[in-house]
């Protein structure tokens, strides 16, 4: 994919996701490496050698990282003939929502990175992940059936559902399943929750 | 097999009780399948002592229905809503979602249907003619080959990083890295354990597969874009029916698929899980131009290729069980608790004083693959209206199952703390680049190296280069991964000789 | 910038669309359904006075399928025909089986919480202190009965020309380095062939696995010289002659009645060196004896029902009843042998 960076002086952008990426993956390595000094050399052989080749891998990406172009394209070597045509031409500097749309295309299926990290974006599925902890934490307090009728209710309506059948449908015949398939046919002993112990 | 054995066994097979058995485990199989964390080996645990009571050839029919049937199942969730129901299931989501989000969800769910089918019938026939070859195939099978596989296994990852080759491999050592945690059996030490119970057996695949493939997908579709709030798919494009000169396009993959998913069934140490990605990887490797292109974007092959070898797989489990008594995957060694209950002691005596019930067994589990794919076929169009609830009310229904499923296969609230762990962590990883896929494969293949390349010290005594030169499965296994590594690089020499489209380097 | 960002359109949510889903998971529903109608399982509790009124969890610290799964499966109906009560079967795998050993230590001692332990397997998880469990011991538990002793068994390949019984095996063993396999360290296979290098300087260098048939594929494929095992792992494959069982660890001169043609150690003249797994029930520590009485009463009658014996049997496995005195003996039998075995080879400081 042509860059249009050497005409133009690189942003200041120190940071890129690739860059964060690369320093996660040797920082990962150095505890888990500091976490093998208590094992027998037999061992710790072949996790040192696996965190090794995790921490150049890091480093490689780390410095790729830095090299890339500092927009919110596509990453570095992620170009592919097949799908230039459309993706190219948008590419070229232009307002965010022009990066975003290029990005959005060019987005690889298996999810090679939209690099997409503002937080407008980020908002929904913080949101959501906030919801599904919950509901695992309630889990045990509250009991699984409860807790997943409530969870899904909770969930349907931050999804913007607002019609009460969908609501009914959902949340009993999901509960029923589960209560009848796993509670029942499977005889897996769910939680019942402490409120009720 | 005479005619008057087959003809007994014909007899024992097709009796009221063992149709409705087969028929129930088929359907069972097929929901359990689908459901993200229960596997078939669950299915057919629970159901054991049921078939205490029943007829040998009905009770164990249905144990061998459910095996093969829920590996099916599992497509179907992988498929349309990019969950593996099993660890076997994951390579087919690759493409079944890809196509499922172009309207052909139907469509793939009819090919894994047929490349099931098909894949199973090869198992079942492999059973019934060559079980006592293919079974001394597998016992020249040990830790050296084992570690060989699994290294040629890893170079499947090459082929998944549709984007960076860099972080496709990263994310595999990664995986390498996860499947390090736990008690090491060889020498008893807990590593990465940071002092917790819970990872002491090391971190379960199931929570860590649906995690990072439905969990991440959930979030990803929260981020409320593609229209994704909508359904996923804009509704269904043509029919379900692949065409016939479809057909034709995936049979020489489904054969070859079919062939080696037997191959990797007979083996003790690998199950459907390594057969899929296999099977996977040398239907891209045998594809050429825009076919190759397709991989990772919605390739019919590509779901064919991984359905047919994990299904393969199942009759190839089936062979060293019935043969020498050695379960080749998890669910084979539950069925051969129900073997022994009732008096069937694998061995020769199954196929000689015993064979009219064994054969009747095997052919009950022909048919049971025949049955999977008829009742497969009929519902793919049905199946596909999953995907036509919107995704904001089909999404917490998703993540309830995932939850329920992860909480199943141990009854344990950690595990689902994993898979939540597992999931961001997905998440997080898509955005930046970094696929899923190679994970799972580092954690299914990373304690098959290890395990394998420690345990072939042992049995070296010294000289490890020249006790690996001096198998000969060990020296084919080499021989396949140097051809691996080279054939892209002889590859490229050829494309440059011959000038085509621009190249972009990765 | 949030501009992009698609905003949730509200409902207009096809009915038509919603009930054919409903309709579908309700079919999902039936199939499991019409599944379970076929196997019918069926188990009501009767509640009778006092002790056991309601049903009891039986903690399984394996998964579904293993061997003391199915073991407490075929025990269950049994068992809850003897006690009157529900019994409900929890498999809680992990940590080796500590996930499910601690939930049983740290139960409420009411005898509603019990549940299957496996001797000597699961001592090495208290006293390896690697593995940081200094807090429980063989006294953490209260045994209830013993259900099966599973016997060590000892195998060669039929065709092995260096060794055909277990003299020539220990003759050449200690003069020749060979290949024993395990089930993994601290594993009863594991401190059989620990035990008999301890005693007779037999030279095995361990090869571990997960699971027995692994080692015996290994035996098979002439990739390992010896397997240790236990009877029920074998009897099918040396019945067959694919293996050939050479001894049986077991003490005295008694045999085991799946192998009547297989000597056992000490009637070969190997004294001392026995080796058996064995599943059992327990409690948590300081469970009322009257309770205790009335569980081991009824897994007596259970245990030795002749259905029993026979379903256990048919894999090669050893009903052994053990009331609760007799089954603590073996446990702090077990628990000796075991710490200085490990000691001496696994975790101590000259273990290799």
């Amino acid at each position: 994919m042509q860059t249009p960076t050497p005409t133009r002086p690189p942003r200041r952008r120190p940071l890129t996701p690739d860059t964060v990426l690369g320093l996660v993956l040797v920082v990962l390595s150095a505890v888990f490496l500091a976490a093998t000094f208590g094992l027998s050399a037999e061992a710790a052989a072949w996790p040192r050698g696996v965190l090794l080749a995790l921490a150049a891998l890091g480093a490689a990406i780390a410095v790729r990282g830095r090299r890339a172009p500092a927009r919110p394209a596509p990453p570095a070597g992620d170009a592919d003939p097949s799908r230039a045509p459309g993706a190219a031409p948008s590419a070229e500097p232009g307002t965010d929502a022009d990066a975003v749309a290029a990005a959005a295309e060019a987005r690889d299926p298996e999810g090679a990175g939209d690099g997409d990290w503002r937080p407008a974006v980020l908002r929904r599925p913080a949101a959501a992940l906030g919801i599904i902890v919950a509901y695992v934490a309630l889990l045990e307090v509250i009991g699984f059936l409860a807790a997943t009728g409530l969870y899904l209710l909770a969930h349907l309506w931050f999804n913007g559902v607002r019609d009460w059948r969908v609501f009914a449908g959902v949340a009993v015949g999901v509960v029923a399943f589960i209560h009848f398939l796993f509670a029942y046919e499977l005889s897996v002993p769910l939680p019942a929750g402490m409120l009720f112990e | 097999m005479d005619s008057a054995l087959f003809l007994d066994a014909l007899a024992n097979l097709f009796t009221v009780e063992v149709l409705l058995a087969i028929t129930a485990g088929v359907v069972g199989g097929i929901v359990i399948g689908a459901l993200p964390g229960l596997s078939g080996t669950m299915g057919i645990a629970l159901l054991v002592p049921i078939t205490f009571g029943m007829d040998p050839v009905a009770g164990i029919s249905m144990l061998a229905a459910i095996y093969t049937s829920a590996t099916y199942g599992g497509s179907i969730s992988a498929i349309l809503i990019n969950t593996p129901g099993t660890p076997a299931g994951a390579a087919t989501a690759l493409d079944g979602y890809q196509l499922t989000r172009q309207g052909k969800g139907a469509k793939a769910l009819a090919v894994s249907a047929i490349a099931s089918m098909i894949g199973g019938v090869v198992s079942a026939f492999a059973l019934l003619l060559l079980a006592p070859p293919l079974a001394q195939v597998s016992l020249a099978f040990s830790a050296p080959e084992y570690f060989l596989l699994a290294v040629f296994g890893l170079l499947i990852i090459g082929s998944l990083s549709a984007g960076s080759l860099l972080k496709g491999f990263a994310a595999g050592v990664l995986g390498l890295l996860l499947a390090t945690v736990g008690i090491d059996i060889l020498t008893g030490y807990p590593r990465f354990t940071f002092g917790t119970t819970a990872l002491q057996s090391g971190i379960e695949l199931v929570p860590a597969l649906i995690g990072l493939f439905s969990l991440s997908q959930v979030l990803i579709l929260a981020e409320g874009r593609d229209g994704a709030t909508e359904a996923m798919t804009s509704g269904l494009r043509g029919r379900a029916m692949p065409t016939l000169a479809e057909l034709k396009r995936i049979l020489g993959t489904i054969v070859r698929s079919s062939g080696i998913g037997v191959f990797v069934g007979i083996l003790p140490g690998a199950g459907g899980d390594i057969g899929s990605w296999v099977g996977y990887n040398e239907a891209k490797r045998f594809s050429k131009g825009p076919e190759k292109e397709e991989f990772g974007r919605g390739s019919l092959k590509g779901v064919a290729a991984a359905e047919s070898a994990n299904n393969a797989v199942t009759g190839g489990a089936m062979i060293p069980l019935l043969t020498l008594g050695i379960p080749g995957s998890s669910a084979t060694a539950v069925i051969l608790g129900g073997l022994l209950i009732h008096g069937m002691q694998p061995g020769g005596a199954l196929f000689t004083e015993q064979a009219d019930t064994t054969y009747a067994i095997m052919l009950g589990f022909l048919l049971a693959n025949i049955l999977m794919g008829i009742i497969a076929v009929a519902g793919a169009r049905y199946l596909v209206i999953a995907t036509k609830v919107p995704v904001r009310v089909l999404v917490p229904i998703i993540v309830a199952l995932c939850v329920v499923g992860t909480y199943a296969v141990n009854n344990s609230v950690a595990d689902v703390w994993v898979m939540l762990v597992a999931g961001l962590v997905g998440y997080l990883m898509r955005k930046v680049g970094v696929p899923p896929a190679p994970i799972v494969l580092g954690l299914i293949l990373g304690a098959i190296a290890e395990k394998g390349v420690r345990q072939s010290l042992v049995m070296a005594q010294g000289d490890v280069l020249g006790y690996y030169l001096s198998r000969p499965l060990s020296l084919v296994l080499l021989g396949l991964i140097l051809m691996s590594l080279l054939a892209p690089v002889l590859a490229k020499r050829m494309r440059r000789a011959v000038p085509q489209k621009a190249e972009v380097e990765t | 910038m949030p501009e992009n960002s698609v905003k949730p359109v509200p409902p207009a949510i096809d009915r038509r669309r919603f009930l054919r889903v409903g309709g579908l998971g309700l079919g999902l529903v039936g199939a499991a359904g019409a599944g379970g109608l076929l196997t019918g399982c069926a188990a009501d509790g009767a509640a009778s006075a006092g002790y056991p009124d309601r049903p009891i969890q039986v903690i399984i610290a394996y998964a579904p399928g293993g061997g003391t799964d199915v073991g407490a499966r075929i025990l269950q109906p049994f068992l809850e025909e003897e006690l009157g009560a529900q019994i409900q079967i929890v498999n809680r795998p992990g940590g080796g089986g500590w996930a499910g050993w601690n939930e049983i230590v740290r139960a409420e001692p009411d005898g509603y919480t019990i549940g299957f332990i496996n001797s000597p397997n699961f001592m090495t998880g208290y006293l390896d202190p690697r593995l940081g469990r200094s807090d429980v011991s063989v006294e953490s538990f209260t045994p209830i009965a013993n259900q099966v002793t599973d016997y060590g068994a000892i195998a060669v390949h039929p065709d092995d020309d260096r060794f055909s019984d277990i003299g020539e095996l220990m003759a050449y063993a200690e003069k020749h380095p060979l290949i024993v396999t395990s089930t993994g360290v601290g594993s009863d296979d594991h401190y059989a062939s620990l035990a008999l290098s301890d005693r007779y300087k037999t030279r095995f260098s361990v090869l571990h696995n997960e699971g027995s048939s692994d080692g015996i594929s290994d035996l098979l494929g002439r990739n390992a010289d010896v397997v240790f095992a236990n009877v029920g792992e074998v009897m099918s494959q040396h019945e067959d002659g694919k293996v050939k069982v050479v001894a049986v660890m077991r003490g005295g001169t008694e045999r085991s009645p799946y192998l009547p043609d297989v000597p056992t150690m000490a009637e070969a003249g190997f004294e001392g060196v026995e080796s058996w797994s064995s599943r059992g029930i327990a409690g948590p520590a300081g469970l009322d004896p009257k309770v205790v009485e009335i569980l081991s009463a009824a897994c007596r009658r259970a245990v030795n029902n002749p259905d029993h014996i026979e379903q256990l049997g048919s894999q090669g496995l050893e009903v052994d009843y053990k009331a609760p005195d007799a089954y603590a003996r073996m446990l702090k039998r077990d628990d000796k042998s075991t710490r200085r075995l490990g000691e001496k080879y696994i975790w101590g400081p000259e273990a290799v």
